[in-house]
């Protein structure tokens, strides 16, 4: 599959990545916004259940990361 | 002490036992006092049933008016009658078993089928796991079933067609049912089926939907009132509650004489009657029952339900100490920091004095003072209230030490919360410094009742006093206006100067603007300036000089916006007029910069000499209009005769195009909706060539143009409309197209394409309205104002709404943005984790 063009950038973090994004926001894995796995990003990525994804948005602000935890589903 | 945390309530239905065990009394009398005016016992102010009358003895717990809490009592019912509110239930139940075996109408097979689904869905709820089906709705589907049954797979009785008469009435192939028949059928159904329903038998068993015996509350939740005249005034829950005693005597009279069966019925229907309107007087199918004065009874229900019913008037809406409120008016000699106070309120509302080794002396200063800035209450160290009157003065005096708080009253610079409601944004409720002053009103810096969303057409705010010191420090920190004059939403000033203060600021700023000495000195003693500027060659002082005596010697600007440009060097106005953009609502650019650059304390008095000062510069100008200010030169009236006869034929010439099917359509409309398009393009353009038209030949120095040209009031559109024409007037954003057959207004002809026809006003309001302009007129008023008050109200609750939805959002010490769980909203506040009243924005 082609990445959608107007869809900000999905990437697969590393489960060390991961780990280091949740504790520089102090917050437990859980409590991240969540991506259903059967999202068509989240598939593009093959991304798993427990894995996070970071999102580049471009708002108005500038860019920014935003992180979303794939979930079963 | 930790209070205790409730893990669950749970409401059951109460059973005949329950209410016999809570009663401390049989009422039997259906009547209140005796011709003593004594309670009568066994009548509904049975003395069992607690005191309301001060000095008489509970003869329950022997408690008196204010230690006893009051107790239950009961009336047992001669003949059952349905619960209305639980009708619905019991029609339920009864459609749902066997009318001769009362048994659920499905095999037990089936039951087995169901049940656990029942027991998971119950358990899953209370675990709070997302379910499949909600509990309601596999009751649904069991009650469907049963519904459907024909006959009884237990017996193999046909089952009969059941009926419900709202409320409270029940048929059974056409005949009635009794409730005592439905109260047998009920206590026949076995617990095992009831739980089968979904029904807890222990907290709920069918037949207790049928009332055998009813409660009856307290005295305390129904006093009786004593009038003037020291006649006694019931409560209406006493009234029905004689009613429905006096019924069910007689029934019981009736019963043992052996009446006719019809006599009985009637009686036991009433009974029903009054039972249903004691629960709830708004039961639809039954008359409403009346006070003598033909007033509607209040009854349970009326008491509990909507906006005066006890959760939303009592319980969410709790009224408040140390507050106040009264009508707002305007003071421009007060900061936009400060509150004036009346005097009244200012001897009423209280501050804690904490008395401490350091202010002993102060406190029994406090303490002897015969008039307004006095303590009134005195709390000890063991927080007993003690309140100060002229005989215990000197007692108190002598007994005053450090730890005692004493209770004083409001003075000058303590600080309060004012508020305005619709309480829309945090800046609804700001901390305002107090200057008691005399008069009725509250008074606000003008410019301060922009954030509050005021104004004093009789507004009315109210005021809030901080106790703790906590609160009063957060106040002062957080909440005072003039570290709010930068806005959150976009940073720049919500606190500025408007109308009249504007044109002053134009007035004095303007290139000609030139004042004699004494002028000068006049202007700048107002806002407490003693020394003068610069002079001219001539001895003159040029209003740039005296406003440049409001800046900070090291104050510099540099403003460009389109071909204005204002120029600011060490505290010199040098070029420029100050204007709406630079203190104003237009950006406050000026605001801006002096409030980063010199802070808030500066700002606040640098808003209150900038509106004195401005409006100094327009008194002394006269800012004044008159009729003569909107008759124009003949020239205008000429050109705006031309410009509606251009518009006459443009309009013309479309029609005739389009008539000639020459004209072509728009992209994605049709050749009709172009036509009606580009007509209304045409109009319009009448009305721009008409605000250029005013603009060429009215003089620079018509006092409406100024007031519009520097946004202080009205705009240009306004004159056009008062001295020119009014133009098209729109109804549903567009030209108005309804009214009678084939024209709008019958002072047309049918088919008539002109302009004006379809709301084109050519007169003015100068020159008044014909009849028809009028109506058009008051068409495009009466759907304004209608589609204003249609989006405040839209608009208003979806702003609630999002409110309540993000209220528990806030900005961690990481500037992620968390709800109150903990969880990740935005890992950075806003995508650049800036606060825009921080931060330092361009003003345009």
């Amino acid at each position: 599959m082609e990445p959608l063009k107007l869809i900000p950038k999905h990437e697969v973090l590393s489960d060390s990545a991961a780990k280091a994004v949740a504790k520089k926001l102090n917050t437990p894995i859980d409590k991240f916004p969540k991506i259903l796995a059967s999202d068509v990003q989240a598939k593009l990525l093959n991304a798993k259940p427990g894995n996070m994804i970071a999102i580049s948005r471009h708002d108005p602000a500038g860019e920014y990361a935003y992180y979303r935890i794939v979930v079963p589903g | 002490m930790q209070a205790e945390i409730i893990d669950h309530l749970r409401f059951t239905v109460i059973s005949p036992a329950m209410i016999k065990r809570m009663s401390v009394a049989k009422l039997i009398v259906p009547d209140t006092y005796n011709e003593d005016g004594y309670p009568i016992d066994g009548g509904l102010i049975d003395q069992r049933l607690g005191v309301i009358d001060p000095g008489l003895k509970c003869k329950t717990c022997g408690g008196r008016v204010k230690s006893c809490p009051g107790h239950f009592g009961h009336i047992d019912l001669v003949r059952p009658v349905i619960h209305s509110e639980f009708a619905k239930m019991i029609y339920l139940l009864l459609q749902s078993t066997c009318f001769t075996c009362h048994k659920l109408l499905i095999t037990q097979e089936q039951v087995q089928e169901i049940r656990p689904i029942i027991k998971k869905t119950i358990e899953a709820i209370e675990e709070d796991e997302h379910v499949q089906l909600g509990e309601e709705e596999i009751r649904e589907l069991l009650f469907k079933k049963l519904k459907s049954s024909k006959k009884c797979p237990h017996c193999g009785t046909a089952q009969r067609k059941l009926k419900l008469e709202r409320p409270t009435f029940f048929y059974m192939e056409g005949n009635k049912m009794k409730p005592d028949e439905i109260h047998d059928w009920l206590a026949k159904i076995s617990d095992d089926d009831v739980r089968s329903l979904g029904m807890d038998p222990e907290a709920a068993r069918p037949e207790w939907l049928v009332l055998t015996a009813l409660l009856v509350p307290p005295v305390n939740v129904r006093p009786s009132i004593t009038l003037e005249t020291g006649e006694r005034s019931e409560d209406d829950l006493t009234h029905k509650l004689v009613d429905i005693m006096r019924i069910n005597q007689r029934l019981e009279q009736d019963i043992d004489a052996g009446a006719p069966q019809i006599i009985i019925d009637d009686l036991w229907e009433l009974l029903q009657y009054h039972v249903t309107v004691y629960f709830n007087n708004e039961t639809p199918g039954v008359p409403v029952a009346r006070h003598r004065s033909t007033r509607p009874l209040k009854t349970l229900a009326q008491r509990l339900k909507g906006k005066e019913g006890r959760l939303r008037y009592n319980l969410s809406g709790k009224r408040v100490n140390f507050s106040a409120r009264t009508v707002i008016s305007s003071d421009s000699s007060l900061t936009i920091n400060q509150v004036g106070i009346p005097s009244k309120f200012a001897e009423g509302l209280t501050v804690p004095f904490y008395v401490t080794l350091w202010n002993i002396e102060k406190a029994k200063e406090l303490l002897q003072r015969q008039e307004y800035p006095m303590a009134v209450n005195l709390i000890t160290k063991e927080g007993i209230r003690k309140r100060i009157g002229e005989t215990n003065k000197e007692e108190l005096v002598k007994e005053v030490q450090p730890g005692y708080v004493l209770e004083r009253q409001l003075t000058d610079g303590d600080i309060v919360l004012m508020n305005r409601q619709p309480t829309l944004h945090r800046l609804s409720i700001m901390a305002h410094e107090v200057k008691v002053l005399p008069g009725r009103t509250m008074r606000i810096n003008s410019s301060a009742a922009y954030p509050y969303g005021a104004d004093f057409d009789g507004d009315e705010m109210n005021l809030h006093v901080p106790q703790s010191l906590e609160a009063q420090s957060e106040a002062r920190y957080l909440m005072q206006p003039k570290n709010l004059v930068l806005s959150a939403r976009d940073g720049r000033p919500i606190m500025f100067i408007e109308e009249d203060e504007i044109i002053g600021a134009y007035l004095l700023t303007k290139d000609d603007s030139y004042y004699s000495k004494e002028e000068a000195s006049m202007m700048l003693s107002t806002v407490g300036i003693y020394e003068l500027p610069k002079h001219e060659k001539n001895g003159t002082y040029s209003g740039r000089a005296i406003f440049s005596m409001l800046l900070p010697k090291t104050f510099n600007l540099d403003y460009k916006s389109g071909d204005q440009r204002v120029t600011i060097k060490n505290g010199e106005l040098t070029e420029g007029i100050i204007n709406e953009k630079l203190v104003g609502m237009g950006g406050g650019a000026l605001i801006l910069a002096l409030f980063t650059e010199c802070g808030a304390d500066f700002i606040e008095k640098f808003l209150l000499n900038i509106a004195k000062i401005s409006l100094r510069a327009a008194y002394k100008c006269g800012v004044t209009i008159g009729m003569s200010d909107y008759y124009l030169p003949d020239a205008v009236e000429k050109e705006s005769q031309q410009i509606i006869a251009q518009a006459d034929t443009k309009v013309h010439e479309l029609l005739k195009r389009y008539k000639e099917k020459k004209l072509e359509s728009l992209p994605g409309y049709t050749v009709k909706q172009t036509l009606e398009l580009e007509t209304m393009a045409e109009l319009e353009t009448a009305r721009t060539l008409a605000i250029k038209a005013l603009n060429k030949h009215v003089p620079p120095t018509n006092i409406i143009k100024i007031m519009a040209m520097v946004k202080a009031r009205g705009s240009i559109h306004n004159f056009v409309q008062t001295s020119m024409f009014l133009g098209q007037q729109a109804v549903r954003a567009g030209r108005p197209s309804r009214g009678f057959a084939g024209r709008i207004l019958p002072y047309f002809k049918k088919g008539d394409k002109r302009p004006e026809v379809k709301g084109f006003v050519h007169s003015s309001f100068f020159t008044g309205l014909s009849p028809a302009d009028f109506y058009m007129h008051a068409m495009g008023a009466r759907d304004s104002a209608m589609s204003k008050s249609l989006v405040t109200a839209v608009s208003g609750y979806l702003q609630r709404r999002l409110i309540n939805a993000l209220q528990d959002i806030y900005v961690d010490e990481n500037l992620a943005a968390k709800d109150a769980s903990g969880a990740l909203i935005q890992s950075i506040y806003g995508g650049d984790g800036k606060d825009p009243m921080k931060e330092k924005v361009k003003v345009k």
